[in-house]
């Protein structure tokens, strides 16, 4: 049976929580039923995902980690832009030379659009501070 | 066929991200159009100002000869202007052909 291919981009800020975790669950979901997720795209707030330096709010399970477990037990790829990431004052490399969380990787547009110019589906996250 | 939509208002950062990504689309020759709707056709309009944080749009035309740009009519008429008040070239277009371009994406990318 051949699988389906998904990219995933999110574009809301941490701090949008449930569309961070809509977007965790639809990775899960996607895995789950043995399909292809290639690539989960941070891209807009979402980059701020990428700083180790980010804290979830007191109450808020830690959406970054979990992200990090979930790439970490699927093999799938935690990609930020670091162009954008930088507007947002993400450094591209882990420390001590940058604030780039383990887990992630930066990479550029262009990375992006070859991806998903060869994946068949898109599910896109922007949350309520980009809609 | 990679088809950007863009909604949001010239001020919006979504609307400078958008434009990025349809730019490197472009440049990677990937088969793209943009469609601006509502207040995204703020951002096509000749900017009053020397502040203008989307001066990458005229790229589209001037570098790529990117001519997919589509402007829906309905917003169009709403927003009372002319296409000569555009700084790139544009087709004005109605449902049905909106509708058209949203069966021939492959993929829809809301900015």
């Amino acid at each position: 049976m051949a699988n389906s291919s998904y990219v995933i981009m999110l574009q809301a800020a941490p701090d949008d929580y449930f569309a961070g975790r809509q977007a965790l669950q639809c990775a899960q979901d996607i895995v789950s039923r043995g399909e292809q997720l290639k690539q989960v795209f941070f891209y807009g707030p979402a980059v701020v995902y990428a700083n180790q330096f980010l804290q979830s709010p007191s109450g808020y399970p830690d959406l970054q980690e979990q992200w990090r477990k979930f790439s970490r037990e699927h093999n799938i790829p935690l990609v930020v832009c670091a162009t954008v990431g930088s507007q947002y004052g993400l450094e591209s490399l882990p420390p001590p030379a940058g604030n780039l969380a383990e887990g992630f990787s930066a990479g550029g547009l262009a990375e992006f659009i070859e991806t998903l110019a060869n994946t068949e589906h898109l599910l896109q996250f922007q949350g309520n501070a980009a809609c | 066929m990679l088809m950007f939509h863009f909604t949001k208002p010239a001020n919006h950062a979504s609307a400078r991200q958008g434009l990025d990504m349809l730019l490197m689309a472009v440049s990677l020759d990937q088969p793209c159009c943009a469609l601006y709707s509502g207040e995204a056709l703020e951002q096509l309009l000749k900017p009053l100002s020397s502040f203008d944080p989307l001066k990458k749009i005229g790229m589209l035309d001037a570098v790529f000869d990117f001519a997919d740009i589509y402007v829906d009519s309905a917003s169009f008429t709403a927003m009372n202007v002319s296409v000569d008040n555009f700084r790139v070239p544009v087709k004005v277009i109605d449902s049905a052909e909106i509708d058209r371009l949203n069966s021939q994406a492959k993929h829809k990318l809301l900015f």
